[in-house]
């Protein structure tokens, strides 16, 4: 199996984070789509790592993919605690009913 | 430090102080504690000064003679690259009389002051005023350099017209004020020019000055090669001053302010208008004397300017009525034998003229007050006669001062005179003496018909102020009584060699003033003379120089034994104003009919009528200086009016005009501009903010479209 099975299967995931987050009106929904498009991520970079020709970063990739999933974790933390805020606030956590910034 | 040196610089402190004092002050005191108070403060400071004059002038006495010039530096004044004017004070034998006649004659007339002044509503600015001119008149006398003199010179200026216009609320005094304020700048502008030459070319020639008066002296002879405007140097500068004089001494053609400065205060008049003001011109040649020594012509023209004023005023003299009036002019007459004496050489003569002069003229105008007083403000002699009774110590006074100004021998008047006469005949020409010599007996005439028209004969005047008049009190007649026994006495201080006198005056005054030995003229030729010998025998001519003026002024030797020639004209002036004194007693006492014969004729009518008018000077400088001043003035007023308004307004006009196309662009075009860019930017700003919905995922669509745009763009034309 090379490295195109990989890169398919991140690109799919991509896509699929990116439909969810732009089409789903539910913020909780919009950030699974945003972890989808993190882990789509990590697995591009460690997918790299294990074809690359390097012999001396070869854990570089690894690394990353996992800071990207504490990154993740770091950033669900936050988004829920703002989602949790924002329906006390206005009683409901859909995105497109929420237009406070509107220019 | 010498006595002298400590007490002269408050000389004229003390009086400026006093002028403070009365100035700020002398409101309150004078109606807190009354007129007695106020005239006393007033009289101190002045009798102060008075004592320090006396005091250093005995002082002077005991120096040597060579030791007696004194200056005394009392700051620095004027520091600017090349001109260093000092403040200081310079103590000889001529400040040192003047120091007396000053303080003397002034501290005299402020104790009458008191009296004449009495219960005059603005009693205590009288005595501001009169201490404020001592100040100026002695820092006149004491000051050591021009600037220091000039400064003097305005401040007797402006007390004088102060004094004059004293009671203002008559606007014929507060006009007299200003006329004499007005001709004396006349004069002062010569003086004026005359120090800024000097000082331009001590500075050009010297590199740098002070101005004093040691430095002048000492830098004349080089000054003297100098020529300017194509004329020398010197000759200029002489004039110059003398215009000065002419100004504050009442020379032709500037005299004519003196007679109506008699609209002040009879003390005002004894003080400036004839004891010491009007003299600053005589001194100040005498101070500048080497100046003159080196200008021949100039004192040609002095003289016969002296002359003409000495004789003019004197006949206008005869045919006044206002008794202040006779002495005004007789005044400018006497001023006009102190610059004969000057314009001949005999500076040390004209000076001691004007000491007599400023005892006996003084006596008579403070005589001449004490019967305005008496009389209730009258000073017409026609409304007079018969005071001596009523007034016997005015009256004696006044006859005694007349006795000097006539010449009666022994009298001051007599030796001062005399020698004016003597020297105008030796040394200037015989034309000269005779017109100083019928001025001489023209002046008896005029001042015996004063005397009689007031003291004797019938009264003219109505009953009621017969009446009234009655001898004023001491402080007013005590002073009278003082001058006119220094009128008689004092010339026993210059009593000439032919008559058994040693000339003590002259040689007192030897340190500073060297009077010529011969004519203007002729001594300057000497003076040549022995500056070209010099040159040739020696190439030290410094020193020479100095020893060279000395001989050329001092030399009396090989001289022609004159003693019968002046006998014979001093006789002939006795005689002759002898012969006029009795003409007056013709005329005026014993048979006023013969006069009125004579003046009946349409030849005598007319001369009188001339003289009475004062030669119509007045009227001639109304024609032909006043009139075309005021036409011209006029013709200014009316371009004023006419082309410059006009130009003035057209340009208002125009400026309207282009301001208000100005308008019309700025309302349109500018504000059209900046309410064009508001609304573009509103607009936009609208259209802007719609794309800030406020919705995520909107701007996460189009982020992502841009991107991809982005990522196209870089792959196809890049990549």
């Amino acid at each position: 199996m090379g490295l195109t099975g990989f890169l398919t299967v991140s690109a799919a995931l991509f896509t699929l984070g990116m439909v969810i987050f732009i089409s789903r009106k539910n913020a909780i929904a919009i950030l699974m789509g945003v972890e989808l498009l993190l882990n789509a991520a990590a697995l591009n970079f460690v997918a790299f790592a294990r074809f690359t020709p390097s012999q001396a970063s070869q854990l570089d990739g690894q690394i990353f993919a996992v800071f990207i999933v504490l990154l993740a974790a770091a950033e669900a933390v936050v988004a829920l605690a703002i989602a949790l805020s924002v329906y006390k606030e206005f009683h409901q956590v859909r995105a497109d009913k929420l237009v406070s910034l509107k220019g | 430090m010498s006595h002298i040196q400590s007490v002269i610089p408050f000389v004229p402190i003390l009086p400026l102080f006093g002028a403070l004092v009365m100035g700020l002050l002398g409101k309150k005191i004078y109606t807190k504690f009354g007129e007695n108070v106020t005239g006393i403060l007033g009289c101190s400071m002045p009798f102060i000064s008075a004592v320090f004059a006396v005091t250093s002038f005995i002082a002077i006495n005991g120096l040597d003679v060579t030791e007696r010039i004194i200056r005394i530096n009392l700051m620095n004044w004027v520091t600017v690259a090349d001109l260093q004017v000092e403040w200081t004070f310079r103590y000889d034998p001529l400040s040192a009389i003047m120091l007396l006649v000053v303080t003397i004659i002034g501290t005299l007339i402020h104790i009458y002051g008191m009296g004449y002044m009495h219960g005059d509503k603005s009693f205590s600015r009288f005595f501001a005023y009169m201490n404020l001119f001592l100040a100026s008149m002695l820092l006149l006398v004491l000051g050591d350099n021009l600037i220091i003199m000039f400064l003097g010179w305005e401040g007797v200026g402006l007390c004088s017209y102060l004094l004059i216009g004293f009671w203002f609320s008559e606007k014929q005094n507060a006009v007299a004020g200003k006329k004499a304020f007005i001709v004396n700048r006349i004069g002062d502008l010569g003086f004026l020019t005359g120090i800024l030459i000097v000082a331009y070319f001590s500075m050009t020639l010297f590199g740098s000055t002070n101005l004093s008066f040691v430095e002048f002296q000492g830098n004349i002879d080089v000054l003297a090669e100098q020529t300017i405007w194509g004329l020398p140097l010197l000759e200029v500068i002489a004039v110059c001053f003398f215009i000065g004089a002419m100004g504050k001494s009442a020379q032709i053609p500037l005299y004519v302010w003196l007679p109506d400065a008699m609209a002040g205060p009879t003390p005002v008049s004894a003080l400036i208008h004839a004891a010491t003001m009007v003299t600053a011109g005589v001194y100040m040649m005498g101070r500048v004397f080497f100046l003159y020594t080196m200008a021949p012509h100039a004192l040609g023209f002095i003289s016969i300017i002296a002359a003409l004023t000495c004789f003019m005023s004197a006949t206008i003299g005869m045919a006044q009525f206002d008794i202040k009036k006779v002495l005004a002019y007789s005044t400018v007459s006497q001023l006009g034998y102190m610059f004969l004496a000057m314009s001949v050489g005999a500076f040390s003569a004209g000076i001691f003229h004007l000491l007599t002069h400023a005892a006996f003229k003084a006596a008579l105008f403070m005589g001449s007050g004490s019967i305005i007083v008496a009389l209730h403000h009258k000073q017409d002699m026609r409304e007079m006669g018969g005071l001596l009774k009523k007034m016997p110590i005015t009256g004696y006074s006044m006859i005694a001062a007349t006795l000097a100004i006539m010449g009666f021998p022994l009298t001051s008047g007599f030796f001062s005179k005399d020698e004016i006469l003597w020297k105008a005949f030796i040394q200037g020409s015989p034309m000269l003496w005779l017109v100083g010599f019928v001025a001489a007996g023209i002046t008896s005439f005029y001042m015996w018909r004063l005397v009689f028209m007031t003291f004797f004969g019938e009264t003219r005047m109505d009953e009621h102020t017969w009446d009234h008049c009655k001898e004023q009190p001491k402080r007013t007649v005590v002073p009278i009584a003082i001058l006119a026994i220094a009128a008689l006495t004092i010339g026993f201080w210059n009593v000439p060699h032919f008559l058994g006198g040693h000339s003590n005056f002259t040689h007192f005054l030897d340190p500073v003033v060297h009077d010529l030995s011969s004519s203007p003229m002729e001594n300057y030729r000497k003076l040549q003379l022995i500056k070209e010998k010099e040159q040739q025998s020696s190439t030290d001519h410094a020193a020479k120089s100095e020893s060279g003026h000395q001989d050329a002024s001092a030399g009396h030797e090989g001289a022609v034994d004159h003693t019968a020639l002046e006998w014979g004209l001093m006789a002939a002036s006795v005689a002759w104003t002898f012969f006029t004194g009795f003409l007056a007693y013709i005329f005026y006492m014993r048979n006023p009919k013969a006069r009125e014969q004579i003046m009946a004729s349409a030849f005598a009518q007319k001369i009188f009528l001339v003289l009475n008018n004062k030669y119509y000077v007045d009227e001639f400088y109304e024609a032909v200086v006043l009139t075309p001043i005021r036409k011209l003035f006029d013709f200014l007023g009316a371009f004023d009016g006419m082309i410059v308004d006009g130009l003035v307004n057209f340009a208002g006009f125009m400026g309207r005009i282009t301001s208000s196309f100005v308008g019309i662009f700025d309302n349109e075009i500018i504000d059209g501009l900046a309410n064009g860019a508001g609304w573009g930017a509103q607009a936009g700003g609208k259209g802007a903010s719609s794309l800030q919905s406020g919705k995520i995922q909107t701007i996460i669509g189009s982020s992502l479209v841009i991107f991809i745009i982005l990522v196209a763009c870089v792959v196809l034309f890049l990549g």
